[in-house]
């Protein structure tokens, strides 16, 4: 009951966050309609590359070209996602950190964790998720992609699981800014990050494919999600995910209790 | 000259103060390098790619690599937020300077600094990959090369302040930059060399600005221009150059006309 309760009010005080995103969204209207068609364009881009590089090539790391352009657009609907919730929040915080107001955060009588995690939303990439989500869609009815029920519902829970590692890993980062203070330029290096999951994992070889296997999981941004989906992998794959997404998040709220306790505000 | 010379210390001063800024750039440079040599280095391909040989792609990719901390300005933002925060007034109207030369000498203090870590980190990659970039120049084309990485730096900075002025009217100017990066990414280059778009639509792309900017210094080191198109090349970049001075003139004096500014 005392569980059921809590959750209520935290996800009270998301919905608020939200609404208030919702709001602030109305005062730059020319700008979000702007990102509205470039957003898509971005995608679009990353899938025009591709095409132009199968001109040249028949395989990737042995990935056919249907199963590349899956992959780049499982990552573009994955970067959407990260930023539609998780990026603005962490910069938003970082912030906070830079000019004092983060104190206000810790006075709250909530999770500070949660608190600064969804302080900002922006919905800037919503219609390249449509477009992505669409045209995933349109490969599975005209035959390019053979799913089952089963494996889209495994897809989907694969990339949430995603979303919760490399939330994670994004946040432990942007904690560093209790000591760096200033993190100016790591919106660049976060979009790199994501960047290096939206071509197949397999693609790197030696010492990188085993940092970008096991130390930053960047198979979970598309790699495993596509693999999932096309019934290459099963539900170990699930599983896996789900597990690594309970160690990164675990961690990260350990790091942002360690991290609270180096805490010194910047206000007076 | 004085004036701006002492913009051009200050800036190179800052730039040494947020030099942790400049490594994470890199960095963000590098992750989406190894993404792209990875990727081809994984195709296993022997014959010709678009008219490159594997190893002369991965010369296109590292000293692009080593491009995109010289030719790329970030101006855009900072011009929009002096003309929408109000301190264009007091960073430039009131001040006996041209406000195009000074944002010019503010970023080329960065940009002196800048292309210092692009080398470091590109000996770096060099020495732990193995990967060699080819380096059979005559002293003419390195000469060629450093002009045209010059003529695109000067454009991508004519093309950056543009966007900049344009929020005398818009206020919020993300997106549009946004194309512009869109455009240097697909049609300059970056992602991927030009010879691989089909004829027809290289046509188009050759009049667009973007390849100035950053796909003509790599064909001059790939060796992929000859005389005549050297210097049709470089008659271009001028030609560019000299439309989007024009077209910054012209929104600048627009846009100062209906601008006004708050606070003492």
């Amino acid at each position: 009951m005392l569980l059921g309760v809590n959750m209520m009010k935290y996800l009270k005080v998301a919905g608020a966050f939200y609404r208030y995103c919702l709001i602030r969204l109305l005062e730059f209207r020319s700008e979000f309609w702007t990102w509205s068609l470039v957003s898509p364009g971005w995608g679009f881009l990353s899938l025009a590359t591709i095409l132009l590089i199968f001109n040249q090539v028949n395989d990737i790391a042995g990935w056919t070209r249907t199963e590349v352009v899956l992959t780049s657009v499982a990552g573009s609907i994955f970067m959407s996602l990260l930023w539609w919730m998780v990026f603005p929040s962490l910069y938003n915080f970082m912030e906070l950190i830079r000019t004092g107001g983060f104190d206000f955060y810790l006075l709250k009588p909530i999770n500070s964790q949660f608190l600064v995690s969804v302080s900002r939303f922006e919905f800037d990439n919503y219609l390249r998720v449509v477009i992505m989500v669409g045209l995933l869609i349109f490969l599975g009815l005209t035959g390019y992609i053979t799913a089952t029920l089963a494996s889209v519902v495994c897809f989907v829970v694969t990339i949430f699981f995603g979303l919760i590692i490399f939330y994670s890993f994004f946040f432990i980062i942007s904690t560093l800014a209790i000591w760096l203070i200033n993190m100016e330029g790591i919106e660049d290096f976060f979009d790199s990050v994501i960047t290096l999951g939206r071509y197949p994992t397999y693609i790197y070889n030696g010492v990188l494919r085993v940092v970008f296997f096991y130390i930053i999981p960047m198979a979970f941004v598309a790699t495993f999600p596509i693999k999932v989906l096309l019934g290459k992998t099963g539900l170990e794959t699930v599983v896996l995910s789900g597990l690594m997404a309970g160690g990164f998040l675990l961690a990260s709220h350990k790091f942002w209790l360690f991290a609270l306790r180096h805490y010194s505000s910047a206000s007076s | 000259m004085g004036k701006y010379w002492q913009i051009l210390k200050m800036r190179v001063q800052i730039a040494l103060i947020y030099r942790g800024n400049i490594v994470l750039m890199r960095l963000s440079g590098l992750l989406l390098l190894t993404t792209l040599l990875s990727m081809w280095m994984s195709t296993n391909h022997t014959g010709q790619l678009g008219g490159y040989s594997l190893n002369s792609l991965i010369s296109y990719y590292l000293v692009g690599f080593l491009l995109n901390s010289m030719v790329f300005w970030f101006c855009t933002m900072r011009i929009k937020t002096e003309i929408t925060e109000g301190s264009l007034g007091v960073n430039a109207l009131i001040k006996p300077i041209s406000y195009y030369g000074a944002n010019f000498f503010k970023e080329l203090g960065w940009h002196l600094f800048s292309p210092l870590m692009g080398v470091l980190t590109l000996l770096i990659v060099v020495g732990v990959s193995g990967l060699r970039p080819e380096f059979n120049f005559t002293v003419l084309s390195f000469v060629s090369f450093l002009f045209s990485v010059g003529l695109g730096s000067v454009l991508f900075y004519n093309l950056s302040a543009s966007l900049g002025v344009l929020a005398f009217w818009t206020t919020q100017v993300g997106g549009i930059s946004s194309v512009m990066w869109m455009g240097v990414f697909l049609l300059g280059g970056q992602s991927i060399p030009l010879s691989f778009f089909p004829d027809n639509l290289r046509k188009v792309i050759d009049l667009l600005p973007f390849r100035y900017v950053y796909s003509f210094p790599l064909e001059i080191y790939t060796q992929k221009v000859t005389n005549d198109e050297l210097v049709s090349g470089f008659a271009t970049q001028i030609v560019w150059i000299a439309a989007t001075y024009i077209v910054y003139q012209l929104l600048w004096k627009q846009g100062l006309k209906k601008y006004s500014a708050f606070g003492g």
